[in-house]
């Protein structure tokens, strides 16, 4: 670091989630002098998840997750449409999944994961400023030329650097704000948030076992549509940690203000479901959080490099909101990419636009990007056609009442009266062209 | 004319993590259970670095014992003191009073000051005489509960203090000790300034020296003889109108009942 | 604290850890809102922040206390009228579990 007291490194990092840390892992790994700044008192006190998908992480570091703070490793998925007192679910598991890597699907608590991997990204060199807010870039030149040269901290000080990086999540303040100064293009459509709110309830581990029919360390990874969420573009998940439940709802955040929920309100309904309540039935809440997530999907990506900058992660919009919910290792996965093009910059000494071009590169041929583009047109089919989300499930729930009902009448009647109910007030055409719109849901 | 302060700080359980969870089968504390910076301890430092801006001169940061999860000597290095001593306490827990000989060991030895700040409470026991003992061992002056300085200059120190009804002065001469008091004043100058970036920076890595006193020569008689958790108690609870007056009535009959 | 099921927003909200700061970094423009019927901020919030002032029915009380900093705010009110900026560092919300 040079002399007296102006700071200037290589890259200084904004924001200590998975994305910010990949970025400043990979920079540090590169030989890059790195600062990483991060609003809360620890990296992962603000940060809110269930899931951590590990494909990236363990590139980056070899077995990190025999170290890391895992709760439970998943090895079941379901989805459950949640009916009026019914219930119906499909459910996957694979043996392969309680092996290692474990599907590199793993239930964490992001504050205490988070934290453990900025000590790992801080032996590895980079330097972390905790408890520390970024209010803005600092710029030179005007016009095309202009570039970003440093961060403006809270508290009136200024860190200077070759590029920044910034990871400062779905509450992006500092991305939102660059992106108007720096005239970076936006995405085809506006972006768009959900809000999620989550409880952690406690029960004791050998309870979630016998809940969950789960051996050792395994878990599981609920999700849930149907009744609480009817109306709502949204729904609700259970994840199994060690000794406790993650249980929370995401929603499309017009959508409720339309339903006149309030997310706690929501993850209430939820909680409630008899099919939901008994499987927290004695539990103590431990902690009540929440969080957005951008849903706006590949639309409402826009350019992500500008002179000295790069966006990754949440801020970037490159969640994968189909019934995923993949963000984290979007996040790593453009960090890492970020992180490798600003190694290449160094190289060339030249930060800016096109000599950052490497990173929207790599990311246009990596996964996250892609998966992301998959699911595009999901927001519209959830727009257009919400029966998806709540009609046909709650009919094919009906269906299934009808037809395992068992009573009195020849079972030839019961299923032909069954599918009679379940054709009423369903179109047949518009079923087609939602069946054409539901397989981009999976 | 400037002024050589020294705060002690401690690190502290964050007793907002005492839940069932954090206690072990045999009631002991469990290392998941965070920590944090004593708050009074904060307010003694801001106390102390507003005399340094004010007036300049040079504050010290004292601390027993090796830091579990939050280094509070660094932290009092990013937020401006000078210097820091960390003072070993060997491998027990100490009680109040080998702490405080301890630390006044160490600061008779660190040269001359004029006034030591400490927060009166610690959240994690009923140590708050910390700084009466300290003030006992080196022969100073001591006021507590105080919650700003109004004065300071020609030898002596007028702290201010919030009371029922308004506030009193009292005036002590230099060296002092002053233990941060916890009331609220209306004017309260002790909210704690932030980190600065640049001293964190600097600081991070910064070696923290050690200061040289025996701890093995201070042995506590008082020791933890054991512990033991409360049961569960359930509390039933009714929910009334505020308008029925009738239910409202039943419900003083019963508190008064002491049902 | 009781069931499970039962919880209200205050009762959950009282699990979560705050470094409460003395200054709010939430300011609301109440001129616009004294146009703002539907008041979707009483709904949207997670933190369960605004609450109406009872003493002036067309306004909201913020407890930024409670803000969980998520930033449903910053987009759903229909007035932009919500002026949030992060808290001072290491203030605000401090998940243990997250
Ligand atoms: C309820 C919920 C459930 C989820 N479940 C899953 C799941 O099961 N699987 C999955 O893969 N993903 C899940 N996600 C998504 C996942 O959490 C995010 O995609 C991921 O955290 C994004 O990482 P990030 O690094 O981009 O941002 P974040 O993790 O949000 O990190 C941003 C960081 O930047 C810091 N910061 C912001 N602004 C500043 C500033 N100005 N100065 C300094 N620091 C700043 C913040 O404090 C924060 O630490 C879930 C999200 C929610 C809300
Ligand atoms: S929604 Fe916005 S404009 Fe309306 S009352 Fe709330 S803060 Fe005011
Ligand atoms: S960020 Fe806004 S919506 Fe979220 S908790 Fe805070 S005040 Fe409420």
């Amino acid at each position: 670091m040079s002399a007296e007291d102006t700071v200037k490194v290589d890259a200084i990092v904004v924001g200590g989630g998975p994305g910010g840390l990949a970025a400043a892992l990979t920079m540090a790994q590169g030989g890059l002098e790195v600062i990483l700044v991060e609003r809360g008192e620890y990296a992962g006190s603000k940060n809110v998840g269930g899931l951590f998908y590990g494909t990236i992480l363990n590139q980056l570091i070899p077995d990190a997750f025999k170290q890391a703070p895992i709760e439970r490793t998943v090895s079941k998925r379901s989805i459950t449409y949640l009916g009026d007192g019914t219930h119906m679910s499909l459910t996957f598991g694979a043996d392969a999944w309680s092996q290692p890597p474990y599907n590199n699907t793993y239930v964490v608590h992001r504050a205490q994961f988070d934290r453990w991997l900025a000590s790992q990204v801080e032996e590895a060199g980079a330097t972390l400023l905790e408890g520390m807010v970024v209010d803005g870039l600092i710029y030179e030149g005007e016009g095309a030329g202009r570039k970003a040269v440093g961060v403006q901290l809270r508290g009136d000080e200024a860190f200077y650097a070759d590029v920044i990086v910034l990871a400062d999540g779905a509450n992006c303040l500092v991305s939102e704000k660059v992106r108007e100064e720096l005239a970076m293009p936006g995405g085809k459509i506006k972006q768009e948030y959900a809000v999620g709110v989550k409880e952690i309830i406690s029960l004791p581990k050998e309870t979630i076992e016998a809940r969950f029919n789960l051996k050792d360390n395994e878990g599981v990874a609920y999700d849930f549509l149907g009744v609480p969420f009817e109306g709502l573009i949204g729904g609700g998940f259970i994840y199994t940690a060690k000794d406790s439940i993650h249980l929370g709802s995401v929603a499309r955040i017009e959508s409720l203000v339309e339903s006149g929920f309030t997310p706690s309100g929501l993850n209430d309904r939820f909680k409630q479901h008899p099919a939901v309540s008994r499987l927290i039935d004695g539990g103590e809440l431990l902690e009540y959080s929440g969080h957005m997530l951008p849903e706006g999907g590949y639309d409402a990506i826009g350019s992500l490099t500008a002179n000295g900058v790069m966006i990754v992660g949440d801020a970037a919009g490159l969640l994968n909101m189909s019934l995923y919910k993949e963000g984290t290792n979007h996040a790593m996965e453009s960090g890492m990419y970020a992180g490798q093009a600003a190694v290449a910059a160094k190289e060339k000494k030249d930060y800016s636009r096109s000599g950052l071009a490497l990173y929207e590169e790599k990311l246009a041929e990596g996964i996250a990007l892609k998966d992301v583009k998959k699911y595009k047109d999901l927001p519209d089919i959830l727009t257009s056609a919400p029966e998806l989300l709540s009609l046909y499930p709650k009919k094919i729930n009906q269906l299934m009442v009808d037809y395992f009902t068992v009573n009195a009448e020849p079972k030839a009647v019961t299923q032909k009266a069954a599918m009679k109910n379940f054709m009423k007030d369903m179109s047949k055409i518009k079923l087609l062209r939602n069946a054409f719109k539901a397989r981009k849901l999976m | 004319m400037s002024y050589n302060c020294i705060v002690i700080v401690r690190e502290v359980w964050d007793t907002r993590d005492l839940t069932g969870s954090v206690l072990a089968d045999n009631g002991s504390i469990k290392d998941s259970m965070l920590t944090r910076f004593e708050p009074e301890d904060m307010n003694a430092l801001e106390m102390a670095l507003r005399i340094k801006d004010e007036h300049g001169g040079k504050v010290t940061a004292f601390s027993v014992g090796t830091p579990k999860q939050v280094d509070v000597l660094r932290e009092c290095l990013y937020r401006g003191v000078d210097e820091v001593v960390r003072v070993d306490a060997g491998a027990s827990s100490l009680g109040t009073q080998a702490a405080a000989q301890l630390l006044a060991d160490a600061i008779g030895k660190a040269g001359q000051y004029d006034l030591i700040c400490v927060g009166v409470t610690v959240a994690d026991g009923e140590s708050s005489m910390l700084g009466t003992h300290v003030a006992g061992k080196l022969g100073i002056e001591q006021v507590s509960y105080v919650d700003a300085i109004e004065e300071i200059g020609e030898g002596r120190v007028v702290g201010k203090r919030g009371i029922e009804m308004g506030y009193e002065y009292i005036e002590a001469p230099l060296p002092a000790l002053l233990s941060v008091g916890v009331a609220l004043v209306e004017d309260d100058p002790r909210t704690p300034r932030s980190a600065k970036a640049m001293l964190k920076l600097k600081a991070k890595k910064a070696e923290i020296p050690s200061a040289d006193v025996d701890a093995s020569a201070v042995t506590s008689p008082v020791s933890i003889a054991g512990r033991e958790a409360v049961p569960e108690r359930a509390v039933e609870s009714k929910d009334v109108a505020a308008e029925d007056e009738t239910a409202l009535k039943s419900m003083l009959d019963d508190v008064l009942k002491g049902e | 604290m009781g069931k499970i099921l039962e919880l209200t927003v205050e009762d959950k909200l009282y699990t979560t850890k705050y470094e409460t700061d003395s200054r709010s970094h939430i300011k609301v423009n109440g001129d616009l809102c004294r146009t703002c019927s539907s008041k979707p901020c009483l709904r949207f919030c997670s933190g369960d922040v605004y609450k109406i002032n009872p003493s002036e029915p067309d306004q909201v009380t913020v407890n930024y206390e409670n803000c969980l900093e998520c930033g449903t705010c910053r987009h759903g009110c229909p007035f932009n009228a919500i002026d949030w900026q992060y808290p001072d560092g290491a203030m605000g919300v401090k998940y243990r579990y997250g």
